[in-house]
């Protein structure tokens, strides 16, 4: 310790002005408070500060990623390794996750923070921690058989065009993990849809092909029995709500989704009311769909909506990002219900995209601080004025 | 009397013993003009001048008739300057104890005396900034007629002095007290805070006691709740001890010297005790440990002063507050599980643990741009959205701002403490409300 602390002072030097790498101070200054967090000196009142810093909030977020992490691991390498007959033992499957998904990781975060360390030495500010979550949530929302320029090329965009062209960590607009999905959805379809991308496998090979649970429904009939599919594919509700099943690497376990909606919940990291909202959003409208309207849709009853897809994932991690969604409370409560709602909506009504979670979020996204401006103007309306 | 309970805020910091200890008596006092908010001081004494108690030392360039009295008798051994010429501290060693004498009243015909004669005699006792006129803290002007006076028992720190120990044997100066204010004001307010304990005959007088955090028993946030319509906003207030100040000017015709404050805080060596004392003693005739390495914030810790360099007693400042230096940077301090962190947050363990919490004056993290997290207005005791309230002063939006609620921003502090973003938003906004403040007049 005493000499991780030396060694960061006898550094200092070659990166503060006049040094070697003055312009590289950021990244000297993020590593050395990565290591050592400052304590900093309070230059006006109150003369106590919480504990809590951007850092440790960040990292509770990353906390409640790491179940779902390692399951993803091991379910990206169980049903890569079970398609193509080989080592299903989990150890075998473990590693074989690891052989897919850490590379997609070290891409997000190295790419990630390549841009956010060239913008932080342009603007001459501090790298923020936002990063450390979004280079984490975005290699799970991808399918493994993502090649490594195609995560490349999303990550950039999602920092570029998602985050730092607004200014940073705190005045993005757009939540920067899923711009950059979203980009890769539009920009490479193939290999971000249809049966082929959701089980890795490898170069040389023909794709495996494996329907999701959406593109089941979304191939189906009205007479058909959704669940009686869903049973003969493999995807009884038990295996939805665990999630080893093919999908994107993180997403596809519902109960773990829960876990960390949990830590976030009670932590008081991420608001139950965007989570618990959304859910109520997602289980009305889907009932009402199913009551109202004869399409295929409507044969998923709500709870198979709710474990179904990325919906999960995206309400607990991606909706309660508080810099893209609304920071007040009743706001929360319709922006949650509306990402249930349009989820739904896109689900069933737009059979081009049948993932509506992330476009429902990146929607949900553009209205929030219109959200956020009438409830302010409201509640700050009823003040009594004192001028 | 009514009860107001008042959720949000934090809650105090150091508990302080309810034991008053004298203090050894001060060789030398220093009256601190630069802790005295809005003033533009103007000195009246030069270095090497010998003054009576009483005596006036400086005065208020805005309004002249304004006098900061000498609360000792002796030679003005050094005035200190601070940046631009700010008025650091004037330095008297105390030699002979003569009074100036003024004017006195007897209790009884206190309500017989014109109101602009009591006034004259407050202002030319120097005790009229004791009075504060809200939303921007300043003292009133004398000819205004407030809509009410509130008399806080309780301390704008949350370490200040309690009511049972300074209200003890100054009954009859507390209800002289509230004569002169029947005279300056129709309505009077008496608010103390629900946990205090008050002697019988002024229990009975109280008019609301305040429940809940800091800053539930400021007067801000007390006016804040119980309001009923505008002009309510410009009401006064003064605090307890003050009144009691006043009220032994107004019958003795001396100026008053002696107050109680309190000493606390984590590093202090000591019990956390009230001492009576003269105004503008130093610290060190309160405590006998050395205080070298340590902050002493006076005024409490929320929304004091750092006055590790001129720690004396002030005209405000009721409370001293030992705190502990910012230690060194902790190794992966962000993912330690911390059951001893000072925090409200539910991220370190220390919500579990009802014990002693590490209490230390350090920022724990660096500024960061605001995350929209709604922490702050979580806690804010007047129901504003600081963060909001923040951007709009940021983006240079007066009209917004005051919609906002900055006005009624009561300058606890207690956003500044929770925000994870670590932005100064208290002071930012404190900032903003003398700006406009000053504007104004």
């Amino acid at each position: 310790m005493k000499f991780m602390r030396d060694l960061f002072k006898s550094n200092e030097k070659f990166f503060t002005k006049g040094g070697m790498f003055e312009k590289l101070h950021p990244l000297f200054d993020a590593t050395k408070t990565f290591f050592f967090l400052p304590k900093g000196k309070i230059r006006s009142f109150p003369f106590l500060r919480d504990s809590i810093e951007l850092k440790r909030f960040m990292s509770i977020v990353i906390l409640s990623l790491i179940p779902l992490l390692i399951f993803g691991i091991y379910n990206t390498g169980y049903q890569a390794n079970l398609a193509s007959d080989s080592d299903i033992s989990l150890q075998g499957a473990f590693f074989k996750g690891l052989t897919i998904t850490l590379p997609l990781i070290i891409v997000s975060y190295s790419v990630g923070f390549t841009w956010e360390i060239i913008f932080s030495v342009i603007r001459k500010h501090k790298i923020s921690e936002g990063f450390l979550v979004t280079g984490l949530l975005y290699p799970l929302i991808l399918p493994p058989s993502i090649s490594l320029i195609q995560a490349a090329v999303g990550i950039s965009f999602g920092v570029i065009i998602g985050k730092e062209i607004f200014g940073g960590t705190g005045r993005n607009i757009l939540n920067p993990a899923l711009t950059a999905r979203a980009f890769l959805f539009f920009a490479y379809p193939s290999s971000m849809s249809g049966d082929s991308v959701w089980i890795f496998s490898g170069s040389n090979v023909d794709a495996i092909t494996s329907a999701t649970p959406l593109s089941i429904v979304a191939n189906a009939t009205i007479s058909d029995n959704i669940s009686m599919i869903f049973n003969q594919a493999g995807l009884s509700l038990k295996t939805l709500f665990f999630g080893s099943y093919p999908g994107c690497i993180g997403e596809t376990s519902a109960f773990l989704c829960f876990i960390g909606g949990l830590i976030l919940i009670i932590t008081g990291i991420g608001s139950f009311r965007t989570i618990i909202g959304g859910i109520i959003g997602l289980l009305t409208t889907s009932f009402l769909v199913s009551y109202f309207f004869k399409v295929p849709f409507a044969n998923v009853t709500p709870i198979q909506h709710l474990l179904i897809g990325g919906f999960a994932f995206g309400i607990v991690f991606m909706a309660t990002d508080p810099v893209s969604s609304p920071g007040m409370n009743i706001s929360r409560w319709i922006y949650g219900f509306l990402i249930g709602f349009l989820t739904v909506v896109i689900r069933v009504f737009n059979p081009a995209y049948p993932e509506g979670v992330m476009l429902a979020i990146l929607f949900m996204n553009i209205f929030a601080p219109l959200l956020d401006y009438v409830e302010t103007r409201i509640k700050l309306g009823k003040r009594m004025p004192n001028v | 009397m009514k009860n107001i309970n008042i959720k949000k805020g934090y809650t105090q910091v150091f508990d302080v013993e309810s034991r008053l200890e004298k203090a050894i008596s001060s060789k030398e006092v220093a009256l601190t003009p630069s802790r005295i908010p809005f003033i533009k001081p103007k000195l009246l004494v030069k270095k090497g001048d010998l003054l009576k108690i009483g005596s006036p030392v400086f005065f208020d360039k805005r309004n002249p008739e304004i006098k900061f009295l000498s609360p000792a008798g002796g030679v003005v051994k050094n005035i200190v300057f601070g940046e631009r010429r700010v008025i650091k501290k004037i330095l008297i060693v105390i030699e002979k104890e003569e009074y100036e004498q003024f004017e006195s009243i007897n209790h009884d015909k206190i309500s017989k005396t014109d109101r602009a004669d009591l006034v004259k005699h407050i202002i030319n006792g120097g005790l009229w900034p004791l009075f504060r006129e809200l939303p921007y803290r300043d003292y009133p002007n004398k000819d205004k007629i407030p809509p009410q006076i509130i008399v806080n028992l309780n301390s704008p720190e949350p370490e200040g002095p309690s009511p049972s120990v300074y209200l003890e044997n100054e009954e009859n100066n507390f209800f002289a007290g509230l004569e002169i204010l029947n005279k300056l004001s129709d309505k009077t307010f008496i608010i103390s805070d629900a946990s205090d304990e008050v002697p019988d005959q002024i229990d009975k007088l109280i008019t609301h006691k305040v429940a809940g955090n800091y800053p539930a028993n400021d007067p801000g946030t007390f006016l804040y709740h119980i309001k009923k319509n505008i002009p309510e906003n410009s009401s006064w207030y003064i605090f307890g001890q003050d009144l009691i100040m006043i009220a032994k000017l107004v019958l003795s015709g001396k100026y008053p010297t002696d107050k109680v404050v309190t000493v606390s805080g984590s590093m202090n060596k000591d019990d956390n005790l009230h001492y009576r004392v003269r105004v503008g003693a130093p610290l060190n005739d309160l405590v006998k440990h050395t205080y070298d390495d340590f902050k002493i914030i006076q005024g409490g810790v929320f929304r004091g002063y750092d006055t590790s360099d001129t720690p004396y007693s002030g005209y405000f400042e009721n409370s001293f507050n030992l705190l502990k230096k910012e230690g060194e940077d902790a190794l992966f301090g962000f993912v330690m599980p911390g059951f001893k962190k000072n925090t409200v947050s539910k991220t370190f363990f220390s919500f579990l643990n009802t014990g002693t919490r590490e209490i230390e004056c350090s920022l724990n993290g660096e500024e960061r741009a605001c995350v929209n997290c709604g922490t702050c207005s979580k806690f804010c005791p007047v129901d504003m959205f600081p963060n909001i309230t923040y951007k709009a002063v940021y983006a240079d939006e007066v009209e917004e701002a005051i919609f906002s609620g900055l006005l009624d921003c009561v300058e606890c502090g207690v956003c500044s403490f929770v925000c994870p973003s670590k932005i100064e938003l208290a002071k930012d906004l404190k900032n903003a409300k003398s700006e406009y403040y000053k504007e104004q007049v």
